[in-house]
C-alpha cells in the first residue's frame, strides 16, 4: 500500500491510495463541556437530510451520551477491542492503525453492524459510570462521569470508507474536502459501512445503496456553516477549514484551536484515519479514558481550556461558536472583541470578551415606566 | 383528573394546536393555528428570558383547516352574547373581530415596564428580517436585587428590609412564620409532609384537632394540614406509612430536555430520540411508538425485585386513591386498565437508592390509545379515531402524581411589588398567591410486567451486548477505564 | 489517485493461473476433461427468451459440474466460499441462449435490510468470441466483457412488488415521508439512489442486470438491458435461468451465434453468508460451445 503523511498520529501509515489532500478541507471543532444533548442538531440534520423512504433509521448527525451511549450499539467498544491495547504515550502513536490491523484479504479492520445494533439510537442518554456514595463530595476528575458526544461524519483526510469501496463509489472533493457516496455508482456492497470504523455510512434498505453525510454541501458553497452547527443551541460548534498540518494560520479560529492551542483534539486518531472533526475534551473526565478516544495530548488540551481567559486569542476563537451562519475564514481579537470575516475580508460578526452590562434608570422619564428586573 | 373530576364535567371544551391527551377526553375541541401558522402577529416572553419574542403574520400554509385561537373564544363569546343580550361579551374581542390584533398587542406593550415604548409594528418588521427585541429591564443582564444591594433601596417588603419572619396569621397557623423545612408532600421515606423544627415560642401551628380531624389521618388534604412539629431526629425516626405496604420507592417526575409542557414529542423523531428505548422500526412491537417512557432505578433496587434493565414493569401508587379513586370497583376495570401505569426500567446508577425518576411529559395512554395498541397489527398505541399518539402502553404519570396545595401559596395578606413596577401592593394577586408547581411526586411500588427482549423473550438487547451500567461485558470495562490504551 | 491493487489483483492472478484446471503440468483424469469439453447449448425448439427454469427441454442440455472457489485475488476476499458448486445447462432456439443455474443454498436472501444481503449469481461472456480471451476475471483493458447478473432481490421485487419500509421492519412506525407533502419534483431530493436510477435500486423489467466490464471496479450496467431471466428457490436450492439474444444488437453484446465455441465463467453470491460484491465464489472461464 502507498505511504501517506498522517500528522494526527505523527507518522506516514498505510492507506490504499496516494495521499493528496484537497485544496481546502471542510472542518469542525465541538466543545463537549458545552454540548446538553438536547438533540436539535440531530432533527435539524434529520429534518433537511434523511426523512425519506429508508432512511428512517439514518442520523447523519447523532449524540451519544459517553460512556454508555453508542449509535450504532458499542460502535466504539467493538473496533477498540478489535484493535487491541495500543500505546498512546507519545506525540508518535506506535500501534497499528485500522489500516495496518487489516486481516487478510481485508482493505481495513471493520465489522458490519447487525441490523439491531440500529436500534435505541440514545441508549446510555445521561447515564454515568457508577453510583455515588451518600455525602460524597465531586473531585477532578469526576468519580461518577458522563459527557455528551455529537458525531457526524468525520470527512477523513484518509477515509476508510472510500479506501474500503472497491469501486470507487466514494470520492474526496478536491475544492473541500467532504467526503460524497455517489448515488449512481454504489452498489450496495457495504464494504464502506463495514470499513468506517465511526460507523458513518448507512445502508439504505429501499434505494439499496449506502448514504452519507454530505457535509451540508449545498452551504458550504455558499460560504454557510451546515446544518447541525447553525442550529446548535449550546453554541459548540464551529464549523470552517482547517489548513494543512504546515500551514496553520493563527487568524483561522479552527487552526487557533488545533494547531495553535491544541485545546481542539481528534476523535480517535488511532485508527489513522485523520478526521476532520476535533473535540475540546470534557475537563471533568478522567484523562486516561480521554486519552483513548482523543489520543496524546489531552491534558495539556484540558489544562489550557480551563486556563482560557489567559489567552485573548483562544477565548476570541471560543466565543465565535454560534455566532454567525456564515463561515469564518478569519478572526481577530481586538479592544476586548472577537470579530470573525468572511473569506472576501467582510466583516461577519464582532462578539465581546465580556458580556457588556447596561443599567437603565429605575424610572424612565420620557416613557413615563417603571424598569424592573422581574416582571 | 379523568375518572374522578371530568365525569362531574358537564361540558369540556378545548383548543389547541396539536391533538394531546386534553383533547382526547374534550366534547369539543377547536383546531386552531401552531406558531408556524399565525395569520396574525403575536408575541410572549418569560420571566427569565432577555428577549421578547415576537411571532410576525407568516406567509407559511396552514397543513388543516385551523383558526387563530383568539377567533376561537370570539366565537364562543358571540354565541354568549345572543343568548344572554350581553354586548359586552363580544365587545371584549372587538379588535379580534376586525382583525387588528395589534391593537391588543400595543396595549400589551404600553402597559409593561420593561416595553413600553416600544411600537409593536416596528417589532413586527424587526422580527421578520430576524432581528431579535430586548426586553427593557433595570439591567442588562438581569440582577436580581439590583436596586437593594447597589441603590440601598428598601426590599419590596412589609418593612423594606430582607425578612425571616412572617407575621401574616396564615403563615402562623401553617408554622411557617420561622424559616422551617418541611419534609416533601409525599416524597420522603420519612413521615409526609410535617414539619421539621426545634420546639420555638413563636411556632404554634393549628393542628388537626383544631381544624377537628384525626392526627393520623394522612389523606391528600388534611395531610398538607396537620402541621405535625418533629424534630430532625424523630422525624428520621418515622416512617412513610405507605413504606410498609410496599409502596417504599420515591417517585419523580422532573421536566426533561426534549419536551416541556405538551410540546409534540410524540412525533416519530422526538420520540425515538426520548430516552434509549427508541426504535424507528419498532423491532419490539410492544413499543407504544417509536420510543417510550421509563422509570429510572438505581441497579440494586432494580435486582431486588427482580427487574431486569429493560423490561416492562407495573408502577402502583397509594391504592387508597391512585390511579383514581374506585378503581377496584369491578365496573371500573376498562378504566383501570388505560389507568394502571406500566413502563419500562432502566438501570440507572445516577440516582440514589429508593429514590426513581421518570421523565415528565409523555403522552398518556387513553382509552382510544390502549384500543390502538390492543387491536392494531403493529401494536401502535395510536387511537384509530383520532391518531392520538400515546407514549405509554397503559397508564401516565398522573396515575401516580397528584397536585399538592400548600395553604401558604394560597394567602391574601402578604406585601409584595406589584406587577412591572416598583410600587408595593398588598393582598391577593395572581402572580403572588396562586397555588403553583405540578403533580411531581409520589411513592411507587414495582412489580416486573415482561421481559425486556423482543417480544418479551429474553434480556433487552443492550444487557445482552454487555454495554449496560452493572452488567459490563469485559471489553466494555475495559473500555469505561480506558484501558485500550497504555498511557 | 492511484490504485495501489491493481498490482496486487495481477499479482494474485498470476499465481491462479498456475493453480486453474487443466494447466498442462497436471495429469489429466476423467474430470478434467469433461471440464476441457464445457457446456454445451444444445438447440430447441420455440422464439424469444427463454425463461422457465422448469421446462422439460433442459433435460435434453447435459448438465456441467462448474466448480466454484472463493475469490482470493484482490481486496476484499472471501476467506471461505459458501457455495462450490454449481450445476450449469444451456439451450438456445437460435434466438436466445438459456443458462439455467443451480446449486444448493439453504436460505433464501432475498430481502435487504441493512446487514443482509441478497443470493445472486452472474454468468459472464467474452463480448468478442474470436479475439483473445479476456481475463475471467471481469475482462480486462480491451477485452472487454458481458456480465449477466441475476438478483434474488430483483426476482422478489418482480414477483411480489417493490418492498417499502413495512415489508421490511413490519412494525415501523413512520409520521411522514416528503412525497407525501412535497410534489414529485421537490421530494426528488429524499429519494437517494432511486431518484437518481441507479441500476441496482430496482429492477427494469428483468431479474438480470446486462452489464459490460473492462476490469476490476469497472462493472458498467448497459445503457439498453437485453437480458432476462427467472429465478425460482425451493427446498433449500435455487433455480435461476439467464437468457440474452444470441446475436449482438447493441453495441457490446456478447457474440453467441449458432456454432460459435465462446467461454463462460460464473460467479454466485450466497447473501445469508454475507457475499456482496468482490466477496463472492467462482469459475473461470468454462469453454461453451453453441450448437449449430
Ligand atoms: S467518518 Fe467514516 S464515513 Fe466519514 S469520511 Fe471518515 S471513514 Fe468515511
Ligand atoms: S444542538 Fe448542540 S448542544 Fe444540542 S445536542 Fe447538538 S451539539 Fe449538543
Amino acid at each position: 500500500m502507498p505511504k501517506v503523511y498522517n500528522w494526527q498520529i505523527g507518522r506516514e501509515m498505510e492507506f490504499p491510495y496516494e495521499g493528496v489532500r484537497p485544496k481546502r478541507q471542510f472542518a469542525m471543532v465541538m466543545d463537549t463541556n458545552k454540548c446538553i444533548a438536547c438533540q436539535t442538531c440531530t432533527v435539524a440534520c434529520k429534518t433537511t437530510w434523511t426523512p425519506g423512504r429508508g432512511q428512517e433509521y439514518m442520523f447523519w448527525n447523532n449524540v451519544e451520551t459517553k460512556p454508555y451511549g453508542g449509535y450504532p450499539l458499542g460502535w466504539d467498544v467493538r473496533i477498540l477491542e478489535k484493535l487491541g491495547v495500543r500505546d498512546m504515550t507519545g506525540p508518535v502513536y506506535e500501534g497499528k492503525t485500522i489500516f495496518e490491523a487489516a486481516p487478510d484479504g481485508e482493505i481495513a479492520l471493520g465489522y458490519i453492524p447487525e441490523d439491531e445494533d440500529w436500534a435505541f439510537p440514545n441508549v446510555g442518554e445521561d447515564e454515568c459510570t457508577g453510583s455515588m456514595e451518600q455525602g460524597a463530595l465531586y473531585t477532578m476528575p469526576h468519580m461518577q462521569w458522563m459527557f455528551y458526544l455529537p458525531r457526524i461524519c468525520n470527512h477523513c483526510t484518509y477515509a476508510s470508507c472510500l479506501g474500503s469501496c472497491p469501486r470507487q463509489s466514494i470520492y474526496k472533493r478536491p475544492e473541500d474536502g467532504i467526503v460524497l457516496l455517489d448515488q449512481h455508482r454504489c452498489r450496495g456492497y457495504r464494504e464502506c459501512v463495514k470499513g468506517c470504523p465511526f460507523k458513518k455510512t448507512h445502508f439504505n434498505p429501499i434505494t439499496r445503496v449506502s448514504e452519507k453525510c454530505i457535509g451540508c454541501y449545498p452551504a458550504i458553497e455558499n460560504g454557510r456553516q451546515t446544518q447541525c452547527t447553525i442550529t446548535c443551541i449550546g453554541k459548540i460548534r464551529l464549523q470552517g477549514f482547517i489548513s494543512k498540518p504546515d500551514e496553520a494560520r493563527e487568524d483561522n479560529p479552527l487552526d487557533y484551536l488545533i494547531f495553535v492551542s491544541k485545546v481542539a483534539k481528534p476523535l480517535y486518531p488511532q485508527f489513522g484515519l485523520e478526521g476532520n472533526v476535533y473535540y475540546i475534551p470534557p475537563i471533568h473526565v478522567p484523562p486516561r479514558y480521554l486519552t483513548q478516544m482523543f489520543g496524546y495530548g489531552v491534558e495539556e488540551a484540558m489544562e489550557t481550556y480551563r486556563r482560557a481567559t489567559e489567552d485573548k486569542k483562544l477565548l476570541g476563537a471560543l466565543l465565535l461558536f454560534g455566532s454567525t451562519p456564515e463561515i469564518i475564514e478569519r478572526y481577530e481579537v481586538q479592544n476586548d472583541t472577537a470579530i470573525g470575516y468572511n473569506k472576501d475580508g467582510g466583516e461577519l460578526v464582532r462578539v465581546p470578551i465580556r458580556e457588556p452590562i447596561h443599567v437603565r434608570a429605575a424610572y424612565d422619564e420620557q416613557y413615563e415606566t417603571h424598569r424592573t428586573n422581574i416582571t | 383528573m379523568v375518572n374522578n373530576t371530568l365525569p362531574r364535567c358537564e361540558l369540556v371544551v378545548y383548543n389547541d394546536w396539536w391533538w394531546t391527551g386534553s383533547c382526547e377526553y374534550s366534547d369539543i375541541v377547536y383546531g386552531v393555528d401552531s406558531w408556524m401558522e399565525f395569520k396574525q402577529p403575536d408575541m410572549t416572553s418569560s420571566n427569565t428570558n432577555p428577549f421578547l419574542q415576537i411571532y410576525p403574520a407568516t406567509p407559511i400554509r396552514r397543513a388543516f383547516n385551523t383558526v387563530p385561537d383568539n377567533e376561537t373564544y370570539l366565537g364562543v363569546s358571540k354565541e354568549l352574547a345572543k343568548i344572554t343580550g350581553d354586548r359586552r361579551f363580544e365587545d371584549l374581542w372587538k379588535f379580534i373581530e376586525e382583525r387588528k390584533i395589534d391593537v391588543y398587542l400595543q396595549r400589551i406593550i404600553d402597559h409593561s415596564a420593561t416595553l413600553k415604548g416600544y411600537r409593536f409594528h416596528y417589532l413586527e418588521q424587526l422580527a421578520r428580517e430576524g432581528i431579535p427585541a430586548l426586553l427593557n429591564t433595570r439591567t442588562y443582564p438581569r440582577v436580581n436585587g439590583y436596586e437593594q444591594v447597589h441603590e440601598s433601596k428598601p426590599w419590596a417588603t412589609r418593612t423594606g428590609r430582607l425578612e425571616f419572619y412572617r407575621p401574616e396569621p396564615e403563615f402562623i397557623e401553617a408554622g411557617e412564620n420561622l424559616p422551617v423545612h418541611r419534609e416533601p408532600s409525599d416524597s420522603t421515606f420519612h413521615d409526609p409532609c410535617v414539619i421539621v423544627a426545634a420546639p420555638h415560642p413563636a411556632l404554634r401551628p393549628r393542628q388537626p384537632g383544631d381544624w377537628g380531624f384525626d392526627p393520623e389521618d394522612r389523606a391528600q388534604h388534611p395531610r398538607q394540614m396537620r402541621n405535625i412539629m418533629l424534630s430532625v431526629d424523630e422525624l428520621l425516626q418515622s416512617r412513610h406509612y405507605i413504606l410498609d405496604q410496599g409502596y417504599d420507592h420515591i417517585f419523580h417526575t422532573p421536566k426533561f430536555r426534549h419536551g416541556s409542557h405538551t410540546t409534540p414529542i410524540d412525533t416519530d423523531y422526538m420520540m425515538v430520540l426520548f430516552g434509549p428505548f427508541g426504535d424507528m422500526y419498532r423491532r419490539d412491537k410492544r413499543m407504544p411508538g417509536t420510543g417510550e417512557l421509563y422509570v429510572d432505578m438505581h441497579p440494586e433496587d432494580a435486582r431486588v425485585l427482580e427487574i431486569n434493565d429493560g423490561d416492562y414493569i407495573w408502577i402502583d401508587g397509594d391504592p387508597a386513591y391512585l390511579p383514581f379513586r374506585g378503581w377496584n370497583d369491578p365496573e371500573k376495570a376498562d378504566a383501570y386498565k388505560v389507568a394502571r401505569l406500566m413502563a419500562r426500567a432502566r438501570y440507572y446508577p445516577g440516582t440514589p437508592r429508593g429514590v426513581t425518576r421518570m421523565w415528565f411529559n409523555g403522552y398518556m395512554a387513553t382509552p382510544g390509545s390502549v384500543k390502538g395498541h390492543e387491536t392494531r397489527e403493529d401494536g401502535i398505541a395510536k387511537n384509530p379515531e383520532t391518531n392520538y399518539q400515546a407514549m405509554f402502553r397503559y397508564g401516565g404519570h398522573q396515575s401516580l402524581t397528584r397536585t399538592w396545595l400548600k395553604p401558604t401559596h394560597q394567602t391574601a395578606t402578604l406585601v409584595y411589588r406589584r406587577l412591572f413596577t416598583h410600587v408595593l401592593g398588598q393582598g391577593f394577586a395572581a402572580d403572588v398567591h396562586c397555588v403553583t408547581g405540578a403533580p411531581r411526586e409520589a411513592m411507587a411500588k414495582f412489580e416486573k410486567a415482561e421481559h425486556g427482549g423482543i417480544g418479551g423473550v429474553g434480556l433487552w438487547r443492550p444487557v445482552e451486548l454487555g454495554l449496560r451500567p452493572t452488567t459490563e461485558s469485559e471489553a466494555m470495562k475495559r473500555y469505561l477505564a480506558g484501558e485500550f490504551v497504555n498511557v | 489517485m492511484n490504485k495501489s491493487f491493481h498490482r496486487r489483483a495481477w499479482a494474485g492472478f498470476a499465481v491462479l493461473l498456475v493453480l486453474m484446471p487443466g494447466c498442462p503440468s497436471e495429469r489429466p483424469d476423467p474430470a478434467v476433461e469433461r471440464e476441457r469439453e464445457g457446456i454445451e447449448a444444445v438447440r430447441i425448439e420455440g422464439t424469444g427468451a427463454i425463461l422457465d427454469p422448469g421446462a422439460g427441454f433442459w433435460n435434453e442440455a447435459p448438465a456441467f459440474s462448474v466448480q466454484l472457489q472463493p475469490q482470493v485475488v484482490v481486496d476484499p476476499r472471501l476467506p471461505e466460499a459458501a457455495v462450490g458448486e454449481l450445476e450449469a445447462r444451456a439451450v438456445h432456439n437460435g434466438e436466445w441462449i438459456g443458462m439455467r443455474l443451480r446449486w444448493a443454498d439453504e436460505t433464501r436472501d432475498d430481502v435487504l435490510r441493512t446487514a443482509d444481503f441478497g443470493d445472486q449469481v452472474a454468468v459472464q461472456f467474452p463480448i468478442d468470441p474470436h479475439g483473445p480471451l479476456p481475463s475471467a476475471m471481469m475482462g480486462h483493458e480491451g477485452a472487454p466483457v458481458n456480465v449477466v447478473q441475476w438478483r434474488a432481490p430483483f426476482q422478489r421485487d418482480l414477483d411480489e412488488g417493490a418492498p417499502d419500509i413495512f415489508d421490511l421492519y413490519p412494525y415501523a412506525l413512520v409520521d411522514i415521508y416528503p412525497d407525501e407533502v412535497l410534489g414529485v419534483i421537490d421530494a426528488r431530493a429524499y429519494t437517494g439512489a432511486l431518484g437518481v436510477d441507479n441500476p441496482i435500486s430496482r429492477p427494469y423489467e428483468s431479474p438480470v442486470l446486462d452489464q459490460i466490464a473492462e476490469g476490476w471496479g469497472s462493472l458498467t450496467v448497459k445503457p439498453i438491458q437485453l437480458a432476462d431471466g427467472r429465478g425460482v428457490w425451493n427446498d433449500g436450492e435455487w433455480t435461476v435461468v439467464i437468457t440474452r439474444p444470441l446475436f449482438p444488437i447493441t453495441p457490446n453484446d456478447p457474440d453467441l451465434r449458432p456454432g460459435t465455441a465462446t467461454n463462460a465463467a460464473f460467479a454466485v453470491w450466497e447473501g445469508g453468508s454475507g457475499e456482496t460484491g468482490a466477496r463472492k465464489s467462482w469459475a473461470l472461464w468454462v469453454p461453451l460451445r453453441v450448437a449449430e
